[in-house]
């Protein structure tokens, strides 16, 4: 079988402005992002990748076959420049450390069978919907009361995060399939998350700089991959007042890449399986227990 | 991992080979059902097999479901990678034994997270 083998080529030709605008215009019509002279580099790089993944010979080849319409190459570039770092159970460490270590641990030591959790910045709903189905998921809290708080600054992601609607490439990201089964309705091309789990989520609309305890106190907060777009200052503002809506047993959950190590005196790490979350300093929180 | 992609299009057995390729498998490649049982028959030490279900000759259903009948490589994974995407085609699919469903079209990272998750 002849195959087209990925070959990083040299000699492949640079993005013409030609090939920009026709780009351009072709991410402007599908998504309504706006890309230009600005981010010719970024464009032209990730293009190259698109060409070596599809095996196409390059950029010229790529901006040809889309004129020819054809869906899986239109995926491959509309996901190659349009950012969208939302998915399911997004990073498999934090999700494991979860069912494995945090929710059993909180179980076997809170006393008052409530457990509240705060997804903050929650984007389109996929994190606290996520957190739902891992709760349901571990059988152990189906006589306590589930509160989840999720807030976003942006009405426009709350709005489609209540509906709990996604399309067919929203729902692949990160979606198991047999939680796609269980968990989802279909309607037509999209996909429609069932309300026994999106009953459980309450969507408010909130800005992370701002005072958080109006939203109440919480067992644990996901706050991860947020803080990566602050300066230091706003980092330790929004450090402050998650510590503030913490229980004194309460965990917070940072990214991969984020710490609140130089910034915040005001956490320690809690340790477990594959990941660390970051609990309130100086405390003689459960998480010290053995 | 030792990987056999099944699809009657060349355009996706070469998207599916370099991006599995550049995540460090490796790759052979069969055009219909009959073409992977022949593969199944010479080789049967594929970790994974990437299945498309519309194809000449035998679908990717018949292949999965004569697979597991015969107990032919009982130890290889199998996702399905389609664009029935239909409740009722997923149904049948993991009725049948498939241990993943990938719609297409697909992305980079939904193969990669999806192989990674079964695996």
């Amino acid at each position: 079988m002849d195959i087209k083998p990925k070959t990083i080529r040299k000699d492949e030709k640079p993005l013409s402005d030609y090939h920009l605008q026709f780009i351009s215009s072709f991410i402007y019509q599908r998504s309504g992002i706006v890309l230009g002279e600005t981010k010719r580099y970024l464009i032209e790089s990730r293009l190259k990748t698109v060409a070596r993944i599809a095996g196409l010979s390059g950029i010229e080849e790529v901006c040809n076959s889309l004129a020819n319409n054809t869906s899986q190459l239109e995926t491959l570039v509309l996901d190659a420049l349009t950012t969208n770092e939302t998915s399911w159970f997004r990073d498999a460490k934090p999700w494991n450390a979860l069912s494995n270590d945090v929710l059993p641990k909180i179980k076997k030591n809170k006393n008052a069978q409530i457990l509240q959790i705060w997804s903050a910045a929650c984007s389109t709903g996929q994190e606290p919907y996520s957190i739902a189905i891992k709760i349901l998921e571990s059988g152990l809290f189906n006589d306590w009361t589930i509160r989840i708080v999720a807030t976003d600054i942006s009405t426009q992601v709350l709005e489609q995060a209540r509906e709990g609607i996604y399309s067919q490439l929203e729902v692949s990201r990160g979606m198991p399939i047999r939680s796609l089964m269980k968990y989802f309705t279909q309607v037509g091309d999209v996909w429609k998350i069932k309300s026994e789990i999106r009953d459980r989520v309450t969507f408010k609309e909130h800005l992370l700089q701002k005072d958080p305890r109006y939203l109440g106190t919480f067992d644990l907060v996901f706050c991860r991959n947020v803080l990566i777009y602050f300066d230091v200052e706003t980092k330790r503002k929004i450090l402050n007042h998650i510590h503030s809506a913490l229980t004194n047993d309460g965990l917070l959950a940072l990214g991969g890449s984020e710490t609140t190590y130089n910034i915040s005196d005001d956490f320690e790490t809690v340790p477990t399986t594959g990941t660390v979350f970051y609990a309130k300093k100086k405390l003689q929180h459960f998480w010290k227990k053995e | 991992m030792k990987i056999l992609t099944v699809d009657d299009a060349l355009t996706v057995r070469t998207m599916v080979r370099n991006i599995l390729e550049e995540n460090g498998h490796q790759v052979e490649e069969a055009e219909n059902g009959v073409v992977a049982i022949d593969r199944l028959t010479d080789e049967k030490d594929y970790d994974l097999i990437l299945l498309d279900w519309e194809m000449p000759e035998m679908d990717g259903l018949t292949f999965l479901t004569k697979i597991k009948e015969d107990n032919v490589a009982p130890n290889t994974k199998v996702v399905m990678l389609t664009s029935l995407n239909k409740m009722a085609n997923i149904l049948k699919a993991m009725d049948a034994g498939a241990d993943e469903y990938i719609m297409k079209p697909f992305t980079p990272e939904i193969v990669i997270e999806k192989i990674n998750a079964i695996m």
